[in-house]
Parts: C-alpha cells; sequence; structure tokens
C-alpha cells in the first residue's frame, strides 16, 4: 500500500489503541445490543435507556398453543398474499388447462423423513395428475414451528428457465394436515424452511393418488 | 436486505489509506473477486457454513483493517502481511457470508446460477453506490488536516465497530437466537 503521511503510533500507544476498541465495542454490546437484540440486560442500562423495548422473541422451538394473543402473533412475520408463487413475470404455462386423465396414479400411501439443517429450506414434492386426491400429514419431531410454502408446478415438456409455480399455502407450523385436490399435473410438495438454530426432522404421511421420486 | 454494513465497513478500511482511483480499483476487484468466488460456490456446492460464524469471521476483518490501518503490523510483526492477498482472503469469507444469506432465500433450483449471477451483480452494484458515497464523502473530508489527525481516531473506531460486530455474532452464536 503507498501510504503517504500516515501517523504512526509506538507500541504502547498501539496497544492502548486495541483494548480501548475492544473496550468500546464491547460496552455497545452489553450496553445496547445485548438488551435489544437478545433480551438480555446485565446492567440494566436496556431498561435505563429503553433498548429492551427493541426485543423482539423470535425464538421458535417451543410448544405453541393456538391463542389470538396479540404478542403471539409478533413472534413470526405476516404472510402476505403478495409472497405467493412465482412471480407475477412468470406465465402460467398453457399446460395448467390440459384436460383431466380417465385414469389417476394408483392409490398408495407413505411416511417420509425429510431433514431440515438450521438455517436451511428443503423441498420435498411428490408427482400427481390432474385432479389427484391426496391427503397429507406432516409435523416436526421435536415441535419447532418452521416455515413451509406448500405449492406445485405445471407439467412441461419443456420446463422454462423461471418456472411458474403456484403456492397453495404459505404458513408457519410445526405440524398441519389436510386433504388437497391437484388443480393440475406436475411436481407437488413442500418448501420447508428451518429458521431455528438446529437442524430438524419433518416426518410426512401421505395417502392417495400420486407417485413419488426415485430416491 | 438490510445486511452488508459489515462488508461496507471493512471496504472502507480497504481504501481509508489509498489516494490513487487506480489503487481503489485494484482492490475492490480482489475484494470482489473473492466474494463472487465463494458465492457462487458456496450456493452451487450448497455449502453449509455457519452463517454467525462466517459473519464473525468478517466482524474479524474489520478490526484487521483497523489495526492494519494503525500500522499495528509494520510495529507488533516487524512485516505487515500481502494487503492484495489479505483482501482477497477476506474477501472470499465474505462471499460464504453473502452465501449463506443467500440460501435462505434459496427456493429452486432450477435456473439457480443465472439468477445467482444476477444477485452477485446485483450486490456488487449495491456496493459500488455506497463505495461512490463513502469515497465521495471521504475525498471531501481528505482536503482537510483533520483526515490524517483524526484517522487514527477513524481507524480505532472502526476497530471498535468490528469488536462490536464479533461480539454479536458471537452472541448470537452461543444464544439460540434465530
Amino acid at each position: 500500500m503507498e501510504i503517504g503521511e500516515k501517523p504512526t503510533m509506538t507500541k504502547k500507544q498501539l496497544a492502548k489503541s486495541v483494548l480501548l476498541a475492544l473496550f468500546a465495542g464491547i460496552l455497545v454490546f452489553v450496553v445496547a445490543v445485548l438488551p435489544a437484540e437478545f433480551g438480555r440486560d446485565p446492567l440494566g442500562t436496556g431498561k435505563l435507556f429503553g433498548f429492551e423495548k427493541l426485543y423482539v422473541n423470535e425464538t421458535p422451538g417451543e410448544t405453541i398453543e393456538v391463542n389470538t394473543d396479540k404478542a403471539d402473533t409478533k413472534t413470526f412475520k405476516k404472510l402476505k398474499l403478495e409472497k405467493l408463487g412465482s412471480p407475477p413475470s412468470v406465465p402460467k404455462p398453457e399446460e395448467a388447462g390440459n384436460p383431466p386423465p380417465a385414469e389417476q396414479f394408483e392409490e398408495r400411501t407413505d411416511t417420509i423423513k425429510v431433514a431440515i439443517p438450521a438455517g436451511k429450506g428443503i423441498e420435498y414434492k411428490f408427482k400427481a395428475l390432474k385432479y389427484a386426491s391426496v391427503k397429507y400429514e406432516w409435523a416436526t419431531d421435536d415441535d419447532t414451528i418452521v416455515y413451509i410454502d406448500f405449492h406445485g408446478e405445471v407439467y412441461q415438456e419443456n420446463p422454462p428457465k423461471n418456472v411458474f409455480y403456484e403456492s397453495y399455502t404459505l404458513a408457519y407450523s410445526n405440524n398441519m394436515t389436510g386433504t388437497f385436490t391437484t388443480p393440475f399435473e406436475g411436481k407437488h410438495g413442500w418448501y420447508f424452511r428451518n429458521e431455528s438454530k438446529d437442524p430438524v426432522n419433518v416426518t410426512l404421511r401421505l395417502k392417495g393418488q400420486y407417485k413419488l421420486f426415485e430416491q | 436486505m438490510l445486511t452488508g454494513y459489515d462488508h461496507l465497513l471493512f471496504l472502507v478500511g480497504v481504501i481509508f489509506f489509498l489516494y490513487h482511483t487506480k489503487q481503489i480499483l485494484i482492490y475492490v476487484s480482489f475484494f470482489t473477486l473473492g466474494h463472487s468466488l465463494t458465492l457462487l460456490l458456496g450456493v452451487m456446492a450448497d455449502i453449509n457454513v455457519n452463517a454467525y460464524l462466517i459473519d464473525a469471521i468478517i466482524a474479524l476483518s474489520i478490526v484487521y483493517k483497523g489495526f492494519d490501518n494503525l500500522g499495528g503490523f509494520k510495529k507488533f510483526f516487524g512485516n505487515q502481511p500481502n494487503t492484495k492477498i489479505a483482501v482477497l482472503v477476506f474477501g472470499l469469507f465474505h462471499g460464504f457470508g453473502l452465501a449463506t444469506k443467500l440460501q435462505e432465500f434459496e427456493f429452486d433450483k432450477e435456473g439457480l446460477f443465472i439468477n445467482l449471477l444476477g444477485f452477485n451483480l446485483g450486490v456488487e452494484i449495491g456496493q459500488f453506490l455506497a463505495l461512490g458515497l463513502v469515497l465521495l464523502v471521504l475525498g471531501v473530508w481528505r482536503q482537510y488536516n483533520s483526515y490524517l489527525k483524526f484517522s487514527n481516531v477513524t481507524n480505532i473506531a472502526l476497530m471498535a465497530a468490528g469488536f462490536l460486530l464479533l461480539s454479536f455474532q458471537l452472541a448470537g452464536y452461543f444464544i439460540a437466537k434465530n
């Protein structure tokens, strides 16, 4: 590096500077960041300066009770209609309008384990024809709440780069079940996102007219 | 996405004593090269690195740069690590940080590479805009004597910010904050 008249310090001054920086960094951390971000207030400064009010508890992993308590709805981001499906710029393929087949896939049942690493998203999909009926049930093994996008992609001979998908349900939950009639032929399934710090296992049960993908 | 202030702080440290446009371009290119490589690699190969630890290393890179700017390496160790290589290496870590953040948004594997290139380009544009602003401010400030007078203070503040981010990330790692 070409440095012009860079001011220099003695070793002692340097050591002091590093300590000063360390002290300042940790001071701000303990006084403001810890109460505001982690809800911990060792010095009582969070209360004193009001930083603690900034704390939003986002820790999933506890069993949630379904209630309408305002405090509880704060825990997760509100899911909006605009988040559904692929962006509006991706057109719905014509194939979505194809007529249903005379016969559906043979009825079957499966129990599938899906492991989702901490902080990651995993997709699990099955194949089904148009208007197939599928019952599903999924739950996380330790009741951790995950984000899900239950969605489907239209079957296409030559899928484009930006694939169209339709979201059936977006939710934060640890368990869900339902009966589903596929709106078109294609891949249908779940995107599970584990926003917690530990891996989560999801057990998925399916019963209906579908096929699994080869493992 | 409101992240990236840590990347910017690091870049502020990098360009603090760079006066020539050509030099700034060289250093920023090294940084860009580093983080583009690991961003692409990290997402394409689905490499799972703990986001808190990566961000802690990024925070450390800010501390390193502040210390380096204060001339600490020369004083304590007699020689300075090659600054271009250091910027490249930290660029690699910054890329992993971006990759980890991006993987949280990841949806479908199809068209991933193109999307990634787009994302990376977006990151670059954002960074260059912000960098331009920083350069503008530094450029004006450089005309005054106070720039050199306060350069030590500024770099100590930079280190302090690095330590703050470091403790923040380590706390995030140890206290299960999701």
